[in-house]
């Protein structure tokens, strides 16, 4: 971790290549980011299409800068998803390499499915993750830029560990839930 | 189908008061709220322009997602293709700093539809903002609509609702794509005050993220594709 | 789908509901009184089937007198939590297998109130107990139902699970509850399955067995219901709904000659997850072997469902891709005193 000062940060922001639309950053502009939850992801703008673009039914245009901004961010969308599931893995064979999986539609209302995924299409930060019962997300999405291209993702779902209070609420919910419990009448013998 | 979406992303943003030096990828990783080569990944932007962690910012990026740390606004932006893992890891992040005061959320859903026709792109900000009315005013002249940014909220002008939550969508010329309209979502929820007093905000903050951010998504979806087909005639499919 | 009228007050009915994927029974005993026993999802409505068909034969939800959730798999719980919200007269019976601080934690953990999505089985029930003030523990000889409705001695009782079992079903529990700084991961089924509520209805007499998900095993399975004395006193049943999806290891002949009569009538529902598939050719040959006539209640292809586009873009990187839930039906099996049982199947049911 290298430590900068501020004002160093807005130099080297200041003289960051052209990349469209955004003014130049500068320290002020960052204090001044207004304290809203709107996006501040800025559309970034192909360098191709600048000319045409600027308003609706303009002839020709300036570039003008977009609505959101921030100006420390300056990377774009380049993908669309074509449909995602939430698979659920119900077993794995290590050793032949494949695990057979639930999948979810999360992006339509396609019934549940079941398949089988060759283990080389899960990453190495995720192979520690894959057990019966664990979650992931098979993403298959268009990627805009560079290129066109049809593209996949799978990848695991993390939450982080347990708490020292969450397992002390699941103590109190247990016992609540136990309090609930009755004994019915048995039939004689 | 007379359009179609080509770019979709995400952000969450956090409104509070954050202490950004504890936001590394070393922590994300100790957490196991991300993997060691998406860590990794965020650590080797160290001699770019990208990984900047001290005391009043942190901002680092994945090939996944960007965080970015200011003292008083947290955000998270989606990169690639955006999955329900992003917003696990909004989740996972605010319930790791649940003392936090956090005040208020912000989901974030941003689309750029390519228009397939000239005259179809045009009709849409003819529709949203009429030539008649704008036209007459400006003889002999281009006049075209930049933005246009409507807020959505319970209860009536004479009646509003109790809820300081909102929605803001706006819908502006896509700066990316050909003939294009960008569309955004802003979701804006409070954190409620008397709530955050008895539990960790950052934990209710963490909860309202996990409680709407799907269907956050799916109104985007509705919302802006409602809007383009009620403009330009009905469609055979819509995404989600 | 239409289902045509209501049972008459006289007469039994069992309703099996399977959407490929899933397994859930409405029990009509004379009188007017419906039971419901686990719950699965109807497709078209996304109600929980047996609300689904309820409402679609005018019966009031306020005649169910009791909802019993034989266990905890997600494959019998989707929509119980609804269900129980729905029906408010009725008293919810679980598996005396939970009756634990370990089966509680469990459930405490992975129901979704800490953390959600874990696990749907454990939320389904955790919402069903949610609706409820209280809630009954079974175990074998528990009395779910006794009464005379028309003249006519009704009794619901579970066979199972036995006492023995609950030991071995708190170390399973106590082996996936969370620890402090332990990694959040997702609920694993347990197995095999010796949790399951096994529940043996008379009325007068006549009686039907309804096997849940009970597995073999001599000291908490089947061939442990089958020989204990106060089971074989049961009148053998002579509607069967078979056990776990009719797979093998569920499979005990002491079932057949001791708690059902000679040649019954079998239904149920298949399973399918990953490889497993039930009931095999195998099942299948020996349950008609052993069944006057025999149902299932979801004969439809598992042949995937989706747009071709996107089928063709998945089997790129996957293989053996099937629909789960194929197809939804129902058999439904109605019989008044001294005449036969009269079947009938909707949808995707048909016979095994």
């Amino acid at each position: 971790m290298r430590s900068q000062t501020l004002a160093a940060i807005g130099r080297r922001l200041a003289h960051r290549p052209e990349s469209g639309s955004f003014p130049s950053a500068t320290l002020s502009s960052v204090k001044a980011v207004p304290l809203g939850t709107r996006a501040t992801t800025p559309p970034q703008l192909h360098p191709l299409e600048r000319q045409e673009v600027g308003s609706f039914g303009a002839q020709s245009a300036e570039v003008l800068p977009p609505l959101v901004e921030n100006p420390l961010l300056d990377f774009a969308a380049n993908t669309a998803p074509l449909e995602i599931w939430e698979g659920t893995v119900i077993s794995v064979d290590l050793k032949r390499g494949f695990m057979e999986a639930t999948l979810d539609a999360c992006m339509s209302s396609m019934p549940m499915h079941t398949a089988e995924f060759d283990l080389e299409w899960v990453s190495d930060q995720d192979m520690d993750l894959v057990r019966p019962g664990a979650v992931f997300y098979l993403t298959l999405f268009k990627r805009s830029k560079p290129s066109i291209e049809n593209a996949q993702e799978l990848r695991f779902r993390r939450r982080p560990a347990w708490t020292k209070g969450e397992i002390q609420q699941i103590d109190r919910n247990a016992r609540e839930i136990l309090k609930k419990g009755k004994e019915a009448p048995l039939a004689k013998l | 189908m007379s359009f179609t979406r080509e770019l979709f992303s995400s952000s969450i943003v956090a409104v509070g008061h954050f202490n950004p030096a504890i936001f590394t990828p070393d922590w994300l990783e100790k957490n196991q709220l991300i993997g060691s080569a998406d860590a990794e990944s965020a650590r080797e932007k160290v001699n770019k322009t990208a990984f900047v962690v001290t005391q009043q910012i942190a901002t680092f990026e994945t090939p996944w997602f960007v965080l970015q740390v200011l003292e008083n606004q947290f955000s998270l932006t989606s990169k690639e293709a955006l999955t329900p893992a992003f917003m696990d890891l909004g989740v996972g992040i605010l319930q790791l700093v649940s003392h936090t005061p956090i005040t208020a959320i912000g989901l974030n859903f941003m689309a750029h539809y390519k228009i397939h026709d000239v005259a179809s792109y045009h009709a849409v900000g003819d529709a949203l903002a009429p030539k008649p009315l704008w036209s007459p005013l400006f003889p002999g002249r281009h006049v075209g609509m930049m933005a246009l940014t409507m807020k959505v909220q319970d209860g009536t002008r004479e009646n509003p609702g109790k809820s300081r939550d909102y929605q803001q969508f706006t819908v502006q010329p896509s700066p990316s794509i050909k003939s294009g309209v960008f569309f955004s979502l802003n979701d804006h929820h409070e954190v409620d005050k008397e709530e955050a007093k008895l539990s960790r905000p950052g934990e209710l903050a963490a909860a309202i993220i996990d409680s709407h951010w799907k269907n956050t998504w799916a109104t985007s979806t509705t919302v802006f594709e409602s809007l383009l087909a009620s403009i330009l005639g009905p469609q055979e499919k819509m995404n989600a | 789908m239409s289902f045509g009228s209501p049972p008459k007050a006289d007469e039994i009915e069992l309703a099996l509901f399977g959407p490929g994927y899933g397994e859930a029974i409405a029990i009509h005993l004379p009188g007017g009184v419906w039971i419901l026993v686990d719950s699965c999802i109807e497709p078209s409505s996304k109600q929980p089937a047996a609300l689904h068909y309820l409402s679609k034969l005018n019966v009031s939800l306020n005649s169910v007198a009791a909802i019993v959730a034989t266990h905890w798999h997600d494959d019998h719980v989707r929509g119980l939590g609804k269900l129980v919200q729905t029906c408010p007269k009725a008293d919810l019976f679980l598996s005396s297998a939970l009756n634990s601080t370990e089966a509680a934690t469990f459930l405490s953990a992975y129901n979704g109130k800490i953390s959600s999505n874990l696990s749907r089985g454990a939320r389904e029930v955790g919402e069903a107990i949610a609706a409820r003030a209280e809630y009954y523990w079974t175990q074998q000889r528990t009395i779910v139902l006794e009464k005379t409705a028309l003249g006519v001695p009704i009794s619901v009782v579970a066979l199972a699970p036995v006492p023995a079992a609950f030991s071995r079903c708190l170390v399973a529990f106590a082996k996936n509850i969370p620890g402090v700084d332990s990694a959040m991961t997702h609920a694993p089924d347990l197995r095999p399955n010796i949790e399951s509520i096994v529940l043996h209805i008379e009325v007068g007499a006549e009686s039907i067995l309804l096997g849940a998900d009970l597995e073999e095993n001599s000291k908490f399975g089947w061939s442990a219901i089958a020989r204990n004395s106060w089971c074989q006193s049961r009148k053998p049943a002579s509607a069967y709904k078979v056990a776990h999806h009719g797979g093998a290891s569920a499979e005990c002949s002491e079932t057949w000659t001791n708690l059902l009569a000679d040649q019954p009538v079998a239904a149920l529902t298949p399973f399918a997850h990953g490889r497993v598939r039930l009931p095999s050719d195998d099942d299948r040959d020996r349950i008609r072997s052993r069944a006057t006539r025999s149902f299932c209640a979801s004969n439809a292809s598992r042949k995937p469902r989706m747009d071709s586009r996107i089928a063709k873009r998945l089997s790129q990187i996957s293989r053996g891709l099937q629909v789960l839930e194929s197809g939804f039906g129902i058999v439904r099996l109605r019989k008044r005193a001294n005449s036969e049982w009269s079947i009938e199947t909707f949808g995707a049911a048909g016979p095994l």
